[in-house]
């Protein structure tokens, strides 16, 4: 230091130095404009953890992340023309967008209807006219809401809000995709509250209100910091020097970051506010020591002084900062290791250019301080820290207190993401939160990942079966699987919602039903790996992740991980257990049903269904199968046409072959036909046709008749509460559908471990691997994650400065003391925030490193400055001694420690002004912490400190006739 | 922040009766016919022209390979069997294995009959929608049910170039079409479409429809390769590439009847 000292009293060398340095940063400055930004969202998850990982494939595999979602309320209005029609030229404008692969609301959702005058099934749009007058309107709202398709999914159950899906095309880029959907829908909705939800608008939102904070309150901070400076150090020139080394830090790291083609991340934002705030800190130093020294001792020599008494000082103090920053490598976050690499390396720039630059500077401007005003805070400080050694008992003892305290609500400290963590209370996120809580029953999904033979019925029945028991559990509002949706191609072929009966039928709905975008979200192109989208409103952490842990309790504990297909055959010694599995998977279905219609089923009524479902000897009624077969023979959809004649032929077929009963053979289908129909009717072919045509229809009306019948037992016999209306008459529908299952000839029945395979092999064994997955998940896993890396931070950081300390001061006591002011400081800022009950995010769990760094300088300033003015005598010092030795150092080092403390609190402060909840946390906490740190120094050392002196040959002299220093 | 990852809530579509019109894509492919020169400058008469090239057959039968393409997906293969009289068109399904045997009746532009083999009946299916697509492939219902051009859109404007016509044609007044404008580039020689460009109301481009290997029996003539690009889906693209081609085969109308579709 003294060798650099010399030199850069040389005008010749200190004019070479500052123009290499004007000249590098100059040249860094240009590069660092070309720095490219980095906003995958996904860059942010931790790397190494196992549900991470999933998370990440599964998001890829079924594009979970590409779903945006709006809102828009309508209010009464919204079954009028003017809003549908508003409504399907939005729909139809997103559909043009380029990164929109589809976008679908009520506007376009397509309904099939059974077509009672033709046969078989119509395909209209849902909405295929619009409303002319109120009686029109009234009768569209109540076709639409008995849509179990758009009701609650699409449209409010109360009619007064619609849903817009807008799923993103591959590759697209969020931020471009959000801001194209907003601009469509505010066009046609320009009065409508709208809401924007879903991962695009989110991640946006997230990524662009810190930016744009970062942008609107940088400027402010750095005014901040130049007010304080400008009122402490009385010296433009030199507040602005100070400044002007921070951008230099600040166009390096940028630089650098260009160079080596490290992309700029949103953490990095926060980057200028902690390098003016912290890194500027270095140039007030020396320049302060500086200017104390340089009226007695003039330009050079007062430059040579300061640089060979403070210089080390300054450098450890930097040190330390560049290691509590360092300490972020050691997370496993990336965006987090390089926010830490490329700080600290703004740090180090700042450091060096503060011990380099700022003398050259100086040399070459022979700058001077024009005035200089007096500190009150000085005797104050001194004082204090004087009490504190004098009273080290009482003061220990009340720390120690208070660090109890502050350790007790410190270890109530845990780490929570939830939405809380990155926005506010009333943010366009948070109000769109709200909005699908309230009228679409949630936006937050915990997800089950499925593995295994997903064409196979007897599986997709076992997936539905772990949905309909999931659907019970609180806070779930709906669970989506492609066994509903299945289901509902079913109805359209055959009648019936329900998961069809061979391979061969799931097979072809799997054909029909390919290239969906919202079915891609259930089931992957091969039909291996599905998704259970389990929709739940609670956001909370303390709401999520006790339901996550039930879900993961009952997916492991009761689902069927390895199983045998079972036949009921007569004698088989395992029809008992065929016959409960199919009751259980029976009376799960009902119960779900119940829970979603809203019909009471408490434990009493259910044992009650059971017996009922038990008995098995419910009649169907003949007389619906004979109508429904004469309504099919008169539809289009027979393939031969009888005449209707004034003999009812017609009703007399119906009813000989409806007295066959379920199931007739081919044979005695013809020899009924030939019976009722008179000879030259039909001819032999028409007949084979006919008999044909009847098949199926006969054995599908017999099947609906029956489970019909075992419905209206349940309803009866079981005293069910049927809601209301059409919903009542579609829950007996359901419930009929559901007691179909109980005829089904097979089941799936436990079995032992039998490999990995997820085929059902030739032996009708298999395997369904179930984990569970989705955000909740995922911020669970980011918890932990955060959880790890602040120990591991802390731990890093801790060690390093430990060791910088020690090496400064050469004694492992004075090392541990210098940083005693830092770790009490972390205590309590922890317990405070243990005690205001905020969590560890990724946000806050920057604090711990950030505070070590810029905290450890203070208890380095003050033992530097620790001396009684006595000559060492080499054995214990008195405890005079030890008080005047606190006096002095707190008189000479309090207004730079305020000083910074105040400019650092200051800087961050101003982050809390803004809407970004990251930013305000992180803002307010270590603005807090920063006061404390300055006030837990001239207080912890002195307790602490048993010695007159710890800097050994490094003492800093105080300067006379300073009066920045009295 | 990676909190903002949420899945949606996933209305459960109806949308097998959408993918059935897929069925109608076969009927469909066999309406390009036989060249016609014509030195007609006008747009419509050109568009007329086009269109009496593209029915001329008495009846047709194709077969097609059909692929479907998503960016950042494994492409999709299809195969079918189309028979065409006039209006009427059977469709059979070879490919995928899951849909083999399935079969498709149109007798007119909404009304299908369904022959499903796994369910061992017959469906009827009416449909009204036009604008939604099917199987995911980039044809829309509308795309595949038009068989010709003249009736639903007029010509704005016509250029001769290199030996093909350029006609831009709009919906005429009172009809409502699913396109804001087409632009055909239509073969000189042949008087069949070599290239559509489909737009949307607000006039953007929306898909680009090429037909090329075009190949005649006589005065018939039909594309080998008819390729979809829909440039609102980042560059999906469906093409079906014909594998076999009969015309004028002396097909009945009982080849179309209800009992054909039954095995």
């Amino acid at each position: 230091m003294k060798a650099l000292a010399r030199l850069l009293c040389r005008r010749r060398f200190a004019a070479l130095t500052t123009a290499i340095v004007l000249l590098m940063t100059g040249v860094l400055a240009v590069f660092a404009q070309q720095v490219e930004h980095d906003d995958d969202i996904l860059a942010f998850l931790p790397e190494g953890n196992e549900d991470v990982s999933v998370f990440r494939t599964i998001n890829e595999r079924f594009g979970g992340l590409d779903v945006a979602l709006i809102g828009i309320e309508a209010g009464d209005g919204l079954f009028t023309a003017a809003f549908l029609e508003r409504l399907r030229a939005a729909t139809e404008a997103l559909n043009d967008l380029e990164q929109v692969s589809y976008a679908l609301s009520i506007a376009n959702l397509e309904d099939l209807t059974a077509d009672l005058e033709h046969g078989g099934i119509e395909l209209k749009t849902l909405i295929d006219a619009l409303p002319q007058n109120p009686a029109e309107t009234a009768a569209l709202r109540e076709k639409v809401l008995s849509r179990d398709t758009a009701r609650g999914n699409l449209v409010s159950a109360d009619g007064r809000a619609v849903l817009i899906y807008c799923f993103a095309g591959y590759g697209s880029d969020p931020r471009g995709i959000a801001q194209q959907i907003r601009s469509v829908v505010s066009e046609h909705f320009p009065d409508q509250p709208t809401y924007w939800g879903g991962a695009p608008f989110i991640s946006t939102y997230i990524y662009d209100t810190t930016e744009e904070e970062m942008a609107r309150l940088t400027p402010w901070a750095v005014i901040a910091i130049l007010v304080i400076l400008l009122i402490t150090f009385r010296d433009l020139i030199g507040t602005v020097l100070a400044l002007l080394t921070t951008g230099m830090g600040i166009a390096v790291a940028h630089g650098l970051m260009a160079l080596l083609g490290v992309k700029f991340n949103i953490v990095l934002s926060s980057m200028p506010i902690i390098l003016f705030a912290v890194g500027s800190a270095y140039s007030i130093h020396i320049l302060a020591h500086y200017y104390a020294l340089e009226p007695k001792l003039g330009v050079e020599k007062a430059i040579q002084a300061t640089l060979e008494h403070l210089g080390p000082v300054v450098l450890a103090a930097g040190l330390t900062t560049v290691a509590g920053l360092l300490s972020f490598v050691m997370m496993d976050i990336e965006p987090m290791r390089t926010f830490g690499l490329f700080t600290a390396l703004g740090i180090l720039s700042t450091l060096i250019l503060s011990i380099t630059f700022v003398p050259a500077v100086i040399r070459l401007t022979g700058l001077r301080r024009k005035n200089s005003g007096r500190w009150t805070i000085s005797s104050t400080m001194s004082n204090l820290a004087a009490t504190a050694q004098r009273e080290r008992r009482w003061v220990g003892v009340i720390l120690l207190a208070c660090g109890l305290v502050a350790a007790f609500h410190a270890g109530r400290v845990d780490a929570r993401m939830d939405h809380g963590s990155f926005f506010s209370s009333g943010s366009p996120p948070d109000l769109a939160e709200r909005f699908l809580g309230e009228h679409f029953g949630g936006s937050q999904f915990i997800q089950v990942h499925a593995q295994g033979d997903l064409k196979d019925p007897l599986v997709l029945r076992e997936l539905r079966r772990v949905a309909d028991r999931l659907s019970l559990l609180p806070y779930v509002t709906d669970v989506l699987h492609i066994g509903d949706a299945l289901a509902v191609a079913n109805e359209a072929l055959e009648g019936m919602r329900r998961i069809p009966d061979t391979r061969e039928k799931v097979g072809l709905l799997y054909g029909f039903v390919t290239g969906n975008r919202a079915l891609a979200q259930l089931v992957d192109d091969e039909r291996t790996e599905a998704l259970l989208q389990i929709k739940v409103n609670a956001t909370r952490a303390d709401q999520l992740e006790p339901l996550l842990e039930e879900v993961e309790r009952w997916v492991a504990a009761e689902s069927l991980q390895h199983y045998r297909r079972a036949r009921e055959e007569e004698g088989d010694s395992t029809s008992g257990a065929i016959s409960a599995r199919r009751l259980e998977l029976v009376v799960s279905r009902i119960s779900a049903l119940a829970h979603e219609y809203k019909v009471p089923v408490d434990e009493l009524k259910k044992q009650k269904l059971v017996a009922i479902l038990s008995q098995g000897n419910v009649q169907p009624e003949a007389m619906s199968v004979q109508q429904g077969l004469g309504r099919f023979l008169r539809s289009n959809e027979c393939i031969v046409q009888l005449p209707d004649d004034e003999r009812r032929l017609i009703d007399t077929v119906a009813a000989r072959l409806t007295s066959l009963g379920p199931g007739p053979d081919e044979f005695a289908l013809l020899t009924t036909l030939q019976g009722v129909l008179d000879p030259g009717v039909l001819a032999a072919l028409e007949l084979e046709d006919l008999a044909f045509s009847v098949a199926t229809p006969i054995q599908e009306l017999w099947t609906l008749a029956r489970a019909r019948a075992v419905a209206d037992s349940l309803v009866r016999e079981g005293e069910l509460l049927l809601p209301t209306g059409p919903h009542g008459e579609r829950f007996l529908l359901r419930l009929a559908t559901a007691a179909i299952d109980l005829h089904n000839d097979e089941v799936l029945l436990p079995a032992a471990s039998n490999g990995t395979a997820s085929q059902t092999d030739e032996s009708g064994s298999g395997r369904i691997q179930l984990r569970v997955n989705g955000l909740p998940v995922l911020h669970r896993g980011l918890s932990r994650s955060v959880t790890r890396n602040q120990f591991r931070s802390l731990g890093f950081a801790l060690s390093l400065v430990l060791v910088l300390m020690i090496g400064f001061f050469r004694s492992v006591t004075a090392g541990c003391l210098a940083t005693a002011p830092t770790a009490v400081t972390l205590l309590f800022v922890f317990g405070g925030m243990g005690a205001l009950d905020v969590h560890l995010d990724i946000g806050t769990s920057m604090l711990a490193s950030i505070i070590i760094g810029a905290g450890v300088d203070y208890g380095v300033h003050l033992l530097a400055g620790w001396h009684s003015g006595e000559q060492a005598s080499g054995g214990p010092a008195r405890n005079s001694s030890i008080e005047a030795a606190a006096r002095n150092a707190a008189l000479q080092t309090s207004p730079a420690i305020w000083t910074n403390a105040i400019m650092v609190a200051a800087g961050f402060f101003v982050l809390t002004l803004g809407e970004a909840k990251p930013l305000q946390n992180v803002g307010s906490l270590t603005a807090a912490a920063m006061l404390i740190a300055g006030a837990a120094t001239f207080v912890v050392v002195p307790v602490l400190a048993r010695r007159d002196r710890y800097t050994g040959a490094y003492v800093v002299p105080r300067p006379e006739g300073d009066p920045t220093l009295e | 922040m990676a909190k903002a990852c949420r899945p949606p809530a996933l209305p459960i579509l109806p949308n097998l009766a959408r993918s059935l019109v897929l069925l109608l894509v076969a009927a469909t492919l066999a309406l390009v016919v036989a060249p016609q020169p014509s030195h007609a400058g006008d747009g419509d008469q050109i568009l007329a022209t086009m269109d009496e090239a593209m029915t001329r057959a008495a009846d047709q039968f194709f077969e097609y390979e059909v692929i479907h393409s998503d960016p950042g997906k494994a492409p999709k293969h299809m195969a079918l069997r189309v028979w065409i009289k006039g209006q009427m068109r059977l469709t059979e399904f070879l490919a995928p294995g899951d849909m083999k045997g399935t079969k498709a009746l149109v007798r007119s532009r909404t009304q299908m009959y369904l022959y499903l083999p796994a369910y061992n009946k017959i469906r009827r299916v009416a449909s009204h929608a036009t604008k939604g697509g099917f199987l995911g492939t980039t044809f829309s219902n509308e795309d595949i049910s038009t068989t010709t051009y003249g009736d639903v859109y007029g010509a704005s404007s016509s250029t001769e170039q290199n030996g093909q016509w350029t006609v831009e044609a709009t919906p005429k007044d009172g009809i409502k079409a699913a396109y804001g404008k087409l632009i055909f580039v239509i073969d000189q020689k042949l008087m069949l479409p070599v290239e559509i460009r489909y737009f949307n109301d607000k006039g953007q481009h929306t898909k680009t429809e090429t037909r090329t290997e075009y190949g005649c029996k006589g005065a018939i003539c039909n594309a080998g390769v008819m390729r979809m690009l829909d440039h609102s889906r980042n560059g999906a693209w469906t093409e079906l590439r014909k594998t076999a081609w009969k015309v004028n085969t002396g097909l009945s109308d009982g080849e179309f009847s209800l009992r054909r579709l039954q095995p």
